[in-house]
C-alpha cells in the first residue's frame, strides 16, 4: 500500500515467506520493474517480490537505500554539495563491503538484481563473481560454480587445438 | 519425549548443498559478459562447460560483449616490411596471438598501406592477387584470431596506430565482421 510518512511517498514490498518492508517510493524505483510498476499503477498495494527471500530483499532494500539520490532539507540533491568524486568513492567502498557475502548469497544477489533490474547491483554483484575465478584455473572456476566438465576428452582437445595460444 | 543417550552419536549438520549458479541463461551471460577484455578470456571461458560455450558463441552474445568493453586491448602492429607476417604481437601469454592466426603472409609486390575498422588496406603492384583486386589498393578483412573456433569466431580487437623506427608503422584501429571472411 502506498502510504506517506514524513512527505516522502513509501511503498511496500513483501516476499514471498511473508515479511513486508515499508520503503521510500525513490528507494523502490531503484529497481526498474518496480518503477515499471508504479508508473503503471500497479503498485496500490503491497508488492509481491516473488522468488526473493526476505533475507535477499532486506539486503537489496539496503543497497538501494545506499544508492538512490538523496536530497537535503532544502531539495537540494546531495550531489549539489559533495563532490561527485568523493560520493563515488564513498560508494566504492561501501559496495566491496557490501558484497562481502557468501557464495549462495552472492547469487541470490545477482537473481534478484536481474529480476528487479537494478543495473548498479548486477553490475557489482557479476563483476565480483567473475572477478573471483577469472584467474583460476578451469578446475577451479568448476569448482567454484559447481559446474560439471560434460565435454569428452577428446573434445576439449579439439578445443583446446581450435585456440592453442589462449591455453599457453 | 525422547532425548539422546550418552552413547549416541554426535549431531551432525548436513553440509548444505554447494552454492552455484541459477540455471538461467540470462543470469549466466550477465555474468560471462564481465569477463576481461583479454583476447583468451572467451576461448577459456568457452572450455569450462558446454553450456559456457553455447552461450559464448553465440554472435549476439559476443557483440553484447564488445559492447559491455568498449576500447579493445591493444594486440600489436603491422610492420610494412615484406616479411612472412609482418604482425608484432604485443602481448604476453596467454593473450599472445601469433601473426599467422589472423593474417596471411603478404605476396611479393603486396604492402599493407593502413588498417581501420576491421580492414587492412592493401596496395598491390599486381591485378587480382588477393580477393578483391582489381584496384591497385584495396581493403582486406582480418580474420579472427580464432576464426576456426565456433566459440570465439566473432571476437573483435583493436589495434591503435603506432609508430616504428623500424620504418612505416600501421595499426589497425578494429578488427571487426571477421566471419565474413573466407579465411
Amino acid at each position: 500500500m502506498a502510504t506517506r510518512e514524513a512527505g516522502k511517498k513509501m511503498i511496500m514490498l513483501k516476499s514471498p515467506d511473508g515479511m513486508e518492508f515499508e520503503v521510500e517510493e525513490a528507494v523502490a524505483m531503484e529497481s526498474q520493474t518496480i518503477r515499471k510498476m508504479i508508473e503503471d499503477d500497479c503498485a496500490d498495494t503491497a508488492i509481491l517480490i516473488p522468488n526473493i527471500n526476505s533475507k535477499i530483499l532486506s539486503r537489496v532494500i539496503e543497497y538501494c537505500n545506499k544508492h538512490v539520490p538523496t536530497t537535503g532539507a532544502t531539495g537540494a540533491a546531495a550531489s549539489d554539495t559533495v563532490a561527485p568524486a568523493a560520493l563515488a568513492e564513498d560508494l566504492k567502498i561501501w559496495d566491496a563491503e557490501f558484497i562481502k557475502v557468501n557464495r549462495a548469497t552472492r547469487f541470490n544477489l545477482i537473481q534478484a538484481a536481474s529480476y528487479l533490474n537494478i543495473k548498479g547491483l548486477l553490475d557489482l554483484t557479476s563483476q565480483t563473481t567473475i572477478d573471483t575465478i577469472s584467474d583460476n584455473s578451469l578446475e577451479e572456476i568448476r569448482s567454484f560454480l559447481s559446474t560439471k566438465n560434460d565435454y569428452l576428452p577428446e573434445e576439449e582437445q579439439t578445443i583446446r587445438r581450435e585456440n592453442q595460444w589462449a591455453f599457453q | 519425549m525422547s532425548t539422546r543417550g550418552e552413547m549416541s552419536p554426535p549431531l551432525r549438520r548436513t553440509p548444505p548443498p554447494p552454492a552455484s549458479l541459477p540455471d538461467d541463461d540470462d543470469l549466466l551471460r550477465e555474468i560471462l559478459l564481465r569477463l576481461p577484455p583479454r583476447p583468451s578470456s572467451l576461448p577459456r571461458a568457452s572450455l569450462v562447460c558446454k553450456r559456457w560455450r553455447s552461450l559464448i558463441g553465440d554472435p549476439r552474445f559476443q557483440r553484447r560483449f564488445r559492447g559491455h568493453h568498449g576500447k579493445p586491448p591493444l594486440l600489436g602492429f603491422f610492420l610494412d616490411e615484406y616479411s612472412s607476417c609482418p604482425f608484432v604481437p604485443l602481448l604476453d601469454r596467454p593473450d599472445r596471438i601469433p601473426g599467422d592466426r589472423f593474417f596471411k603472409p603478404l605476396h611479393d609486390g603486396n604492402r599493407i598501406v593502413d588498417c581501420r575498422h576491421g580492414l587492412v588496406l592493401i596496395f598491390s603492384s599486381r591485378q587480382n592477387t588477393w580477393a578483391h583486386g582489381r584496384r591497385a589498393t584495396y581493403w582486406c578483412g582480418i580474420p579472427s584470431p580464432a576464426s576456426s573456433a565456433a566459440s570465439s569466431s566473432h571476437q573483435s580487437w583493436t589495434l591503435t596506430r603506432c609508430s616504428s623506427s623500424t620504418g612505416r608503422c600501421f595499426a589497425l584501429p578494429a578488427v571487426t565482421a571477421i566471419s565474413r571472411w573466407p579465411w
